[in-house]
C-alpha cells in the first residue's frame, strides 16, 4: 500500500514578522495566525530580508531598533522588491525614525507597548488595503457616508450639497482620498500637494487640514473623515 | 640659601663694573683735552684759529658721548683754553681782535649745541633700549602664558614678572567668580584659596558671595631680597578685602592709601595721582573681552609708588595676567563641557535602554494577557490594565526626567485647536466612552496656535482622563476654547468634587494626589505636574479654578497665532 500525501497548497496569506524579540514574535503570531492568516518570523533584518524575498509575505511587521540594521535601510530593501504593506513597530523615543520610515514608504505603524486588538485592527486594515491594486484608484467617484468625491469632475458632496474647495484644499482631499486607510506623514502631503518646492506652504498643512474639515466634516473636533496622526500625518477613514 | 646670596654677591659686582666705566669714560676726555693742548702749543707757530678750533671740537664732540655734563663742561674748558693758549694776547683772557671774538662764541656755540644733540640721542636710544627690554619681557611671558601646560604656572609666572618689574613686596592675582571646583584646583597647587564675606568689608564693599580668592603669594625663594626677611604686609584686612571686592564688582582700579582712605581711579594711562605720592595696596580689574575675570593687588609695607614707566608695563602685564585667567577658565569650562557630554551620552543610553527594555517585556505581557482572556479567565483583564498602568507609569518618570534635564525635545509649529481638541478625544475615547463630553467653542472661527502638537495633546489628554477619573461615572465633561489677545484658552471643566482653594496649587507638585480624590482612583500623581511643565516648557502654562456649581476646572494656556492662509 502506497501513501500518497497530496503536497498542501497553502491558500492563506503570509504575515512576515522582523523583531529580534522572541516574546514579541510569539505575541504576533498568536494574535494574528487563524484560518486565513500565516504567520513566519526573522529574528535579524538581513533574515527577514531573505525571507520577504523567498515567501512574498502578503505583509510586513517590522520592528525598529533591530541589532544588525538600521531600520531604514531594512524599509528600503524591503521596498525594492515589495509593494506589499509594510506596518512598523516602535518604541515611543523612535517617532522620529519611525516618520522617516513612513517617507520611505512603509504603510503604518503601531507604538509598543500595544494592544492584540490594535494591532488586528491595523494588520487587517493593511491587508485589505493590500488586495486592492496599488496606486490611486481608478474609480471616478469615491462615497464614504455622506461624503461624495469625484475625481473627474473635482467636485465634492456632502449630504447631497456642493463644497466649494479652494485648490489647496481640494489638493489635499484628492490625495488624502486616493490612498483611504493610509496613513499619510506631513511630508508625503506636503510633496503630493504643493510638489518638491520647498516654501512656507508646509508650516501651514495643519492649518490647511483644519480648513478643509471645517467645510466636510459635520464636527470638525469629531472629524469622521480625516483622522489626525498625532506627530505622524492625516488618514483618509472610510470605515471599512 | 647659600646659592641666593652669591646670585645677590654677583649682581653687585656687576654693577660696581658698571659704575666705574661710566666714570672712566668721563675722565678720557679732559686727559685728551689736555694732551691736546699740549701738542698743539709746541706747533703753536704753525697752526692757524681755524685748526685749534677743529681739533678742540673734536674732543668737545667725543667728551659729550660721555653725557651731557661732561660734553659741557669740556666745552668750557676748552673754550677758555683757546682763549688763553692761543689767542693774542697769549695767557690772558683778554682778546683784541673783534673777530676772534666772533671764533671763541662759535665755537662755544657749537660745543653746546653738539654736546645737548648728542645727549638727546643719547636718551632716546636709552629709551629704546628699555622699551626692547619690556617687550623682550613681554614676549617671554606672553609665550609663557601660552606654553605653561596648566594655566596656573603661567599665573605664578606672571606674578612672578610683575613683582619683579614693579619692585613691590607682594603681587597677588585672584580669579573672580571661580567655583568651588577652581579654587581647590588653585590650592592644589600651591595657591592659597580664601572665601571673602561681606560682613568684612568697609565702605566700598559690595557683596560678592561667590569669589573665590586665590592668592599667589611669593615667597622670597624664587628672587631673594636680602635685606627682607619676608616681612609680609599686614593687609589681609578688612580694607584690602575691600577693596578687592569693590574692585572684582566695579571693574574698576582703587587704592588704599595708608590713612585708610580709598581712591577710586579709571583706567587710563597716566599714572594715578595717589599712586605716584605712595599707597598702601593697589588694586585693578582684569579684564579679558570685556569681562572682569579676575583682580591684580599689589601691595607693599614701605609705601608702593609707580614710575609712569612700571605703570605702563603693570598695564601691559595685567592684560597678560588676565589671559592667563581667561584660559584657566576655559580649561575649566572644557572639562565641565566634557563631564556634561558624557553625563549626557549615559543619560540618553539609560533612557533608550529604559524605554525599550520596558516596553518590550510589557508589549509581551499585554499580550500574553489578551490570550488568557481569550481562553476565558476573568483574571487577564486586570493583568492588562496593570500592564497599562506599569506603562503609563514608565512613560511619566522617563518624561519627568526629560522635561527636568531640559532634554525634551520641542516641535512649536502652527496648529489648530480643532485638531488639538479632536485628536485628544480620538485619544481618550476609551476612557470618556461612558459620559458625554461637549465642545465649545466661544465663535465659529478656527483657532490657530504656535505650540508642539504632541506635547499639547498630551496634556490634554491627561486633562480629559483625570476629569473622568475624578467625577462622577456618566457625569459630562466640558470643554471650551476661546482666544484671549495673544493667547489660546482650552479649558477642560467637571462636575466632580472639585479641589478646594488651598490645595489647588499643590496639584502640580510631583506624586500629590488631591485629598478629595477616592481611593481606588488609581495614579502615580505624576500627570499634572508634566503636564504643566510641558505647557510652560512650549510657553504656555496651565492653571487650575474651582468650577461655579462645583467641580474643577483645568485650562491650558498656548500662544497664538494669526490665520494667514
Amino acid at each position: 500500500m502506497t501513501e500518497y500525501v497530496l503536497p498542501v497548497t497553502e491558500t492563506r496569506q503570509t504575515v512576515l514578522v522582523i523583531d529580534d524579540e522572541p516574546q514579541i514574535r510569539r505575541a504576533v503570531r498568536h494574535a494574528l495566525e487563524n484560518a486565513v492568516t500565516r504567520v513566519i518570523d526573522a529574528a535579524t533584518a538581513a533574515n527577514g530580508v531573505d525571507m520577504a524575498a523567498a515567501e512574498q509575505p502578503a505583509l510586513i511587521i517590522l520592528d525598529l531598533g533591530l541589532p544588525d540594521r538600521d531600520g531604514l535601510d531594512v524599509c528600503r530593501d524591503l521596498r525594492a522588491f515589495t509593494a506589499k504593506p509594510i506596518i512598523v513597530l516602535s518604541a515611543r523615543h523612535q517617532e522620529r525614525e519611525k516618520i522617516a520610515l513612513l517617507d520611505a514608504g512603509a504603510d503604518d505603524y503601531i507604538t509598543k507597548p500595544f494592544s492584540t486588538a490594535e494591532l488586528q485592527a491595523r494588520v487587517r486594515a493593511q491587508l485589505r488595503r493590500g488586495q486592492s491594486a496599488p496606486g490611486p484608484p481608478v474609480d471616478v467617484e469615491l462615497v464614504v457616508g455622506a461624503l461624495c468625491i469625484n475625481f473627474v469632475k473635482r467636485s465634492v458632496h456632502l449630504d447631497n450639497a456642493l463644497i466649494h474647495l479652494t485648490p489647496t484644499e481640494w489638493g489635499l482631499l484628492r490625495v488624502l482620498a486616493t490612498h483611504p486607510d493610509q496613513t499619510m506623514t506631513h511630508s508625503q502631503l506636503f510633496a503630493a500637494v504643493w510638489g518638491s518646492v520647498a516654501g512656507d506652504a508646509q508650516q501651514y498643512l495643519r492649518v490647511y487640514v483644519g480648513q478643509l474639515r471645517r467645510k466636510i466634516e459635520t464636527n470638525p473636533v469629531r472629524p469622521r473623515y480625516i483622522k489626525t496622526e498625532p506627530a505622524v500625518g492625516y488618514r483618509f477613514d472610510t470605515g471599512r | 640659601m647659600a646659592e641666593q646670596w652669591s646670585r645677590w654677591s654677583l649682581r653687585s659686582a656687576a654693577s660696581a663694573f658698571v659704575k666705574t666705566r661710566v666714570s672712566m669714560s668721563s675722565v678720557v676726555p679732559f686727559v685728551a683735552l689736555v694732551v691736546v693742548t699740549l701738542v698743539m702749543v709746541l706747533f703753536r707757530d704753525r697752526l692757524d684759529k681755524a685748526h685749534v678750533a677743529l681739533v678742540y671740537l673734536l674732543v668737545v664732540l667725543s667728551g659729550s658721548v660721555a653725557g651731557r655734563t661732561a660734553g659741557l663742561a669740556i666745552g668750557v674748558i676748552a673754550f677758555l683754553l683757546f682763549n688763553f693758549v692761543f689767542l693774542p694776547p697769549l695767557y690772558t683772557l683778554i682778546v683784541n681782535d673783534p673777530l676772534d671774538w666772533l671764533v671763541l662764541i662759535s665755537f662755544l656755540i657749537t660745543s653746546v649745541v653738539a654736546a645737548e644733540l648728542l645727549h638727546r640721542q643719547r636718551v632716546q636710544t636709552q629709551l629704546a633700549e628699555t622699551r626692547g627690554r619690556e617687550l623682550d619681557q613681554l614676549a617671554t611671558l606672553g609665550a609663557e602664558t601660552l606654553n605653561a601646560a596648566r594655566a596656573e604656572h603661567a599665573l605664578f609666572a606672571i606674578a612672578r614678572v610683575i613683582r619683579a618689574s614693579v619692585n613691590v613686596d607682594r603681587c597677588e592675582l585672584f580669579v573672580h567668580g571661580g567655583s568651588e571646583h577652581s579654587s581647590s584646583r588653585m590650592s592644589a597647587v600651591g595657591l592659597r584659596s580664601t572665601e571673602y564675606r561681606s560682613s568684612d568689608a568697609r565702605a566700598l564693599a559690595r557683596r560678592i558671595a561667590d569669589t573665590a580668592i586665590a592668592e599667589s603669594r611669593l615667597n622670597d625663594t624664587i628672587e631673594g631680597r636680602p635685606d627682607d626677611p619676608a616681612k609680609a604686609p599686614t593687609d589681609n584686612t578688612a580694607m584690602a578685602d575691600a577693596l578687592l571686592a569693590y574692585v572684582a564688582e566695579s571693574g574698576r582700579s582703587a587704592i588704599a592709601r595708608e590713612d585708610e582712605t580709598v581712591h577710586v581711579v579709571d583706567a587710563n594711562t597716566e599714572v594715578p595721582a595717589q599712586l605716584a605720592v605712595g599707597a598702601r595696596a593697589f588694586a585693578m580689574p582684569l579684564l579679558a573681552r570685556g569681562v572682569t575675570v579676575g583682580v591684580l593687588r599689589l601691595s607693599t609695607h614701605t609705601g608702593l609708588r609707580l614710575s609712569p614707566d612700571q605703570y605702563r608695563v603693570l598695564n601691559a602685564l595685567a592684560y597678560y595676567a588676565a589671559l592667563a585667567i581667561d584660559r584657566l577658565r576655559l580649561e575649566q569650562t572644557e572639562q565641565a563641557a566634557e563631564e556634561l557630554a558624557r553625563v549626557d551620552r549615559l543619560k540618553d543610553a539609560l533612557l533608550a535602554a529604559v524605554s525599550h527594555d520596558l516596553r518590550t517585556p510589557l508589549t509581551t505581557i499585554k499580550a500574553l494577557a489578551h490570550e488568557i482572556g481569550e481562553s476565558g479567565s476573568p483574571l487577564a483583564r486586570t493583568i492588562e490594565q496593570e500592564a497599562d498602568q506599569l506603562s503609563a507609569l514608565v512613560e511619566g518618570l522617563l518624561e519627568l526626567s526629560q522635561l527636568n534635564a531640559n532634554a525634551m525635545p520641542m516641535n512649536v509649529q502652527l496648529n489648530t485647536v480643532d485638531e488639538l481638541i479632536g485628536a485628544a478625544l480620538q485619544r481618550s475615547a476609551a476612557v470618556v466612552a461612558d459620559r458625554d463630553v461637549v465642545v465649545t467653542q466661544a465663535d465659529g472661527e478656527m483657532l490657530v496656535g504656535r505650540f508642539d502638537f504632541s506635547h499639547s495633546l498630551r496634556i490634554l489628554v491627561n486633562l480629559l482622563e483625570n476629569a473622568a477619573k475624578y467625577s462622577g461615572a456618566r457625569q459630562r465633561i466640558d470643554i471650551s476654547s476661546r482666544r484671549i489677545r495673544d493667547t489660546l484658552e482650552v479649558a477642560v471643566a467637571d462636575r466632580g468634587p472639585g479641589i478646594a482653594e488651598s490645595e489647588q496649587p499643590r496639584v502640580f507638585e510631583p506624586f500629590y494626589r488631591a485629598s478629595t480624590a477616592s481611593p481606588d482612583v488609581r495614579g502615580a500623581g505624576l500627570g499634572l505636574s508634566i503636564a504643566r511643565q510641558l505647557a510652560k516648557a512650549q510657553g504656555g502654562d496651565l492653571r487650575v479654578a474651582s468650577r461655579d456649581g462645583g467641580g474643577i476646572v483645568f485650562t491650558l494656556t498656548i500662544p497664538a497665532a494669526d490665520n494667514v492662509t
